[in-house]
């Protein structure tokens, strides 16, 4: 099991190793132990429309599937995945899962079986029953490819599709490791790149192009609308969307600041308070009859803000 | 109906601060508490909601992001009828919350840490035994100023 652990934290250090050709043997052999031998093995190096498409239901898929769903299994996962995850060292699973997009690759392979299945998550059984014959007779070549540098696996008809491992960009910090990159994508594949700002996944356009009024404007995620203005400097945005100080205070409570502006230019108010906790500031649009940082922490909250006992 | 109870401070005293980021495990959370997490409010009620059935994602909070991980890692997570839950925090704290800024109701394990209710940026956060507890989301308006939840 030591060692098993081991050789799977080793291969959670994306990108690692890529031995293409250990990856076939391994996912070969994965076919033949769910009876799919028809079913050929090949690596995706771009996006396809062999990918784009939405994988048909083959019959090595449903087998690939009832091995994978059978009770066991999943009872093993789930009792096993978390201790497992914290054992591993540096960049585990779960590491790399909380930083977002591997995460939803995963997220989707065990929950929604569109065909894309994350070799990390799917190789856990091997690792915690390893002297199973019914489990290790799949899982062992899937835990195989894992280590030899395979990443998803994507069902077509009859041609099983893998995706080598990512290469990561991320940051250290008392948050633990996230992806980060503020030049290009934090997360480069042969399938697609991913754009992460401090652990937050965006789209291309924040880290690629020059940030806009207008795209700030329309972007409805509050995280990603405060890195937006962030990049675009938030006395440059102030100025320019027209704001006007209307109320300023340190919240002694919550020990952050907070200001309310008006925007000259349509009558709109903007309450913006910087989280005691991440030190992040947030532009919050509240009504017009809001004047007073108090009145927008009342309404943001639906009156609760003020029965708060603690805060974190 | 739970009576409320009134506000603990006053406007001519300095309000205590109330924030914690290190794990804190809440030993006195009457009904009509409230806590928060980041965007995340925690509020008391009196009892589980006859709608609440058990839901198996502890994530309370939608999203990819990691402002939105708030999980419960202990105790029992449900969905329930989300104006049942409403009435119950009205009951509680006096305060009407629309259906669509409700989220999960959790019960607080019968062992309780401070590590109970987990985020990667907040501080971790614990409550008394068998508190039943309900999620609400904050608003904000939009561009358009249209009223929607706060996500990150």
């Amino acid at each position: 099991m030591d060692a098993l652990l081991q050789r799977y934290a080793a291969a959670c250090d994306y990108p690692g190793v890529l031995d293409e050709a250990a990856v076939e043997r391994a996912l070969a052999e994965y076919l033949r132990a769910i009876k799919a031998m028809q079913t050929g093995v090949q690596r995706i190096r771009g996006a396809t429309d062999v990918i784009n498409a939405r994988p048909g239901r083959s019959v090595a898929r449903d087998a690939a599937w009832l091995a994978w769903n059978s009770e066991f299994a999943i009872r093993t996962c789930c009792t096993h995945a978390n201790r497992l995850a914290k054992d591993t060292r540096g960049a585990s699973v779960a590491q790399i899962a909380d930083d977002g997009a591997v995460a939803e690759a995963a997220r989707k392979a065990w929950h929604e079986l569109d065909g894309r299945w994350d070799l990390s998550a799917f190789s856990i059984p091997y690792i915690c029953a390893p002297n199973s014959p019914e489990i290790a007779k799949w899982a062992r070549p899937v835990f195989d490819a894992f280590c030899a540098g395979a990443w998803l696996v994507f069902w077509g008809d009859d041609v099983l599709y893998w995706v080598a491992k990512p290469t990561l960009h991320t940051e250290m910090g008392s948050f633990g490791r996230r992806l980060h990159c503020e030049t290009g994508p934090a997360l480069i594949s042969d399938r697609y790149h991913l754009y992460f700002i401090h652990g937050v996944r965006v789209p291309e356009s924040v880290v690629m192009s020059p940030i806009t009024l207008d795209q700030i404007k329309r972007e409805r995620n509050s995280e990603v609308s405060r890195i937006l203005i962030e990049r675009y400097g938030w006395v440059r945005y102030l100025d320019d969307i027209g704001a006007v100080a209307q109320h300023q205070r340190h919240n002694e409570r919550d020990a952050q600041d907070e200001a309310m502006y008006l925007m000259s230019s349509d009558g709109s108010r903007r309450f913006v308070v910087t989280d005691p906790s991440t030190g992040r500031r947030y532009a919050l649009g509240v009504p017009r009859e809001v004047k007073t940082c108090q009145d927008a922490q009342n309404w943001i909250t639906h009156g609760l803000d003020a029965r708060a006992v603690h805060r974190s | 109906m739970t009576k409320t109870r009134t506000k603990r401070t006053t406007s001519a005293a300095k309000p205590e601060c109330i924030v914690n980021n290190a794990p804190k495990l809440l030993e006195s959370f009457e009904t009509g508490d409230v806590s928060h997490q980041g965007d995340l409010i925690i509020v008391r009620i009196a009892a589980l909601p006859a709608s609440a059935k058990p839901r198996a994602d502890r994530q309370l909070a939608i999203g990819d992001t990691q402002g939105s991980r708030h999980v419960m890692t202990r105790g029992e997570v449900y969905d329930a009828d989300a104006n049942e839950v409403a009435e119950a925090i009205l009951a509680a704290t006096g305060h009407r919350v629309g259906a669509q800024y409700i989220g999960p109701v959790f019960v607080s394990p019968e062992s309780p840490t401070a590590h109970d209710l987990t985020h990667p940026e907040h501080g971790h956060q614990g409550f008394p035994a068998g508190a039943v507890c309900a999620v609400v989301y904050q608003r904000n308006l939009d561009a358009e100023e249209r009223e929607r939840r706060v996500m990150d």
